[in-house]
């Protein structure tokens, strides 16, 4: 794992405004993450969350302003294949098997595929059964995990995933989280985590930020006052319950209703 | 994105036998005269009376069929690759591309005949033209076609544009490459049978114009018979490589 020096933040976005023709999807958005950190971000629909983790990763330009990644340009971090993209829609690749998946990121970034080390990871995460399994015979929630396992593998340390569970069942959503959690907790890896539930936000976050939309823009940054290890158990606590009651009344402070436009 | 499958040999080969049991009881019971339509016997006895005749027809189509059509294709594919890769290049020639395909060959067929005579080349030439803009086009669509989110995966981690373009873009535009070969396989045996109508040196295209001459549509089905079989065979056999390249590839 690179060691990065510890003072430079994992993640350091400064003013950054992107806009597409007449949409302000981000305006003037500043966000600074400590290594290890796992941020989770929240926010209606259309407020910039996938714009601003794209911008992260170096897959959309700003207009203006400034993204660092590990104390460098975004670009620099994906030549070092040190960023770990986890897609909504799990993008693995029909013809390969879940392990060949898991590889072929690798491969793509020029290094070593490590099978037997990608093989190990797909066992650890309880995905054993489905080696060498094509996608196709796989759940969209087996399909996620492999595509978490995949970015794990990569070995980046900044993983940027975006709603990642979004297409997935209520009960499959919080095993993934709890395995999420795993996986993170045993690496020192940063993580930036977007998602529209707010739950799942405190459930996973050491720090939530709060976005709002019209233009998009962060409102708020909450850190999460709950002990870790943290397990579907957290979530019948009073203390996770009344964080998210905060975040909701922050969210709905913000929200811009239809009268409004 | 149709899904590749093995033709199901039972139903097509009962059709085949029914067709030619209702034309040899349409000829018995109308006693149509053999010089309109024969008797299937008839073409049978036909073909296997002088197998040499049609053996070197079908040889020499084939041949025209077989370097026309890899030249054409080879060169449609390359020119789809291009077009479909490079975006600006897409939108400057996709509408020619498209209106070249409905566009007949046959027009510029005189045109063949001026640059490289009345030999092998000609019809080598209109075969390929026949499958190049077809192919080219399926290709293309298919290049164009790579999920945004496979191309930001890649994007993520800088890979090499060639390892994109061959690891996941040539993947994803498979089953549309292997569409333009099937379509491919049977134009190309459409092209080389008029090139030789108009080439007029040999080839089952030349059989049947000679057969027609001398009005002897048994020799002239005879041939067709011929045709058909090699058009069949061309497009099982790229349909059976389009089948492998699924379970080896997806
Ligand atoms: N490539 C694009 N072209 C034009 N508009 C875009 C593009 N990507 C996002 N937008 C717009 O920017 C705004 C923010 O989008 P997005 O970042 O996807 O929001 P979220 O992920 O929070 O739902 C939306 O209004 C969206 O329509
Ligand atoms: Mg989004």
């Amino acid at each position: 794992m690179p060691r990065r020096q510890a003072e430079a933040p994992a993640i350091d976005v400064r003013d950054l405004t992107v806009r597409f023709d007449d949409v302000c999807a981000l305006d003037s958005v500043s966000l600074s993450v400590d290594p290890g950190e796992f941020v989770t971000v929240v926010g209606p629909s259309g407020c910039g969350k996938t714009t601003l983790l794209r911008s992260v990763g170096g897959l959309q330009s700003p207009t203006a302003g400034e993204v660092r990644v590990g104390g460098d340009d975004p670009e620099s971090a994906q030549d070092a294949g040190d960023l770990g993209f986890v897609f909504q829609s799990h993008t693995l690749f029909p013809w390969k098997t879940a392990l060949e998946n898991v590889t072929f990121l690798r491969t793509l970034a020029g290094r070593e595929p490590e099978r037997d080390r990608a093989r190990e990871r797909l066992v650890a995460a309880g995905l054993g059964d489905v080696v060498d399994a094509s996608p196709r015979e796989l759940s969209g929630g087996m399909c996620q995990r492999v595509a978490i396992v995949r970015a794990m593998h990569l070995g980046a340390s900044t993983l940027l995933m975006d709603e990642p569970f979004g297409e997935l069942d209520e009960l499959t959503r919080y095993d993934m989280a709890a395995s999420v959690l795993d996986s993170w907790r045993d690496s020192d890896r940063t993580v930036l985590f977007v998602t529209h539930s707010v739950p799942e936000a405190v459930l996973l976050g050491d720090r939530v930020i709060v976005m709002a939309d019209s233009p998009g823009r962060i409102v708020d940054s909450v850190s999460v006052s709950l002990a870790r290890p943290r397990a579907e158990a957290t979530m019948d606590s009073t203390a996770f319950t009344e964080q998210v009651a905060g975040i909701r009344q922050i969210l709905r402070r913000h929200r811009t209703t239809l009268a409004d436009r | 994105m149709n899904p590749v499958r093995p033709p199901e040999w039972g139903y097509s080969v009962a059709a085949l036998v029914g067709a030619v049991v209702l034309w040899a009881g349409f000829v018995s019971l109308f006693d149509v005269p053999a010089y309109l339509l024969p008797h299937p016997l008839e073409v049978g006895r036909r073909l296997l009376g002088n197998p040499g005749l049609y053996a070197d027809a079908a040889l020499a189509t084939t041949v025209k069929v077989i370097v026309g059509g890899a030249t054409g294709t080879l060169a449609g594919f390359l020119l789809g690759v291009a077009v479909g890769e490079v975006p600006p290049l897409w939108r400057a020639v996709s509408p020619y591309l498209i209106a070249a395909r409905v566009l007949p060959v046959v027009a510029i067929a005189p045109l063949l005949l001026i640059y490289f005579g009345t030999g092998f080349a000609t019809g080598v030439g209109f075969v390929a033209l026949m499958v190049l803009f077809p192919m080219a086009v399926s290709t293309a669509a298919g290049f164009r076609q790579t999920p945004q989110a496979a191309l930001d995966l890649a994007a993520s981690v800088d890979a090499p544009r060639h390892r994109v373009l061959l690891a996941i873009r040539l993947p994803y535009a498979a089953p549309d490459v292997i569409g333009g070969l099937r379509q491919s396989a049977t134009l190309a045996v459409v092209g080389a049978v008029l090139a030789e109508w108009f080439v007029a040196d040999s080839g089952l295209g030349y059989l049947i114009l000679v057969a027609a001459e001398n009005v002897r549509p048994d020799v002239l089905l005879a041939a067709l018979s011929v045709v058909f079989l090699v058009g069949f065979s061309l497009y099982g056999a790229v349909g059976l490589l389009g089948a492998r390249f699924r379970r080896a590839g997806g």
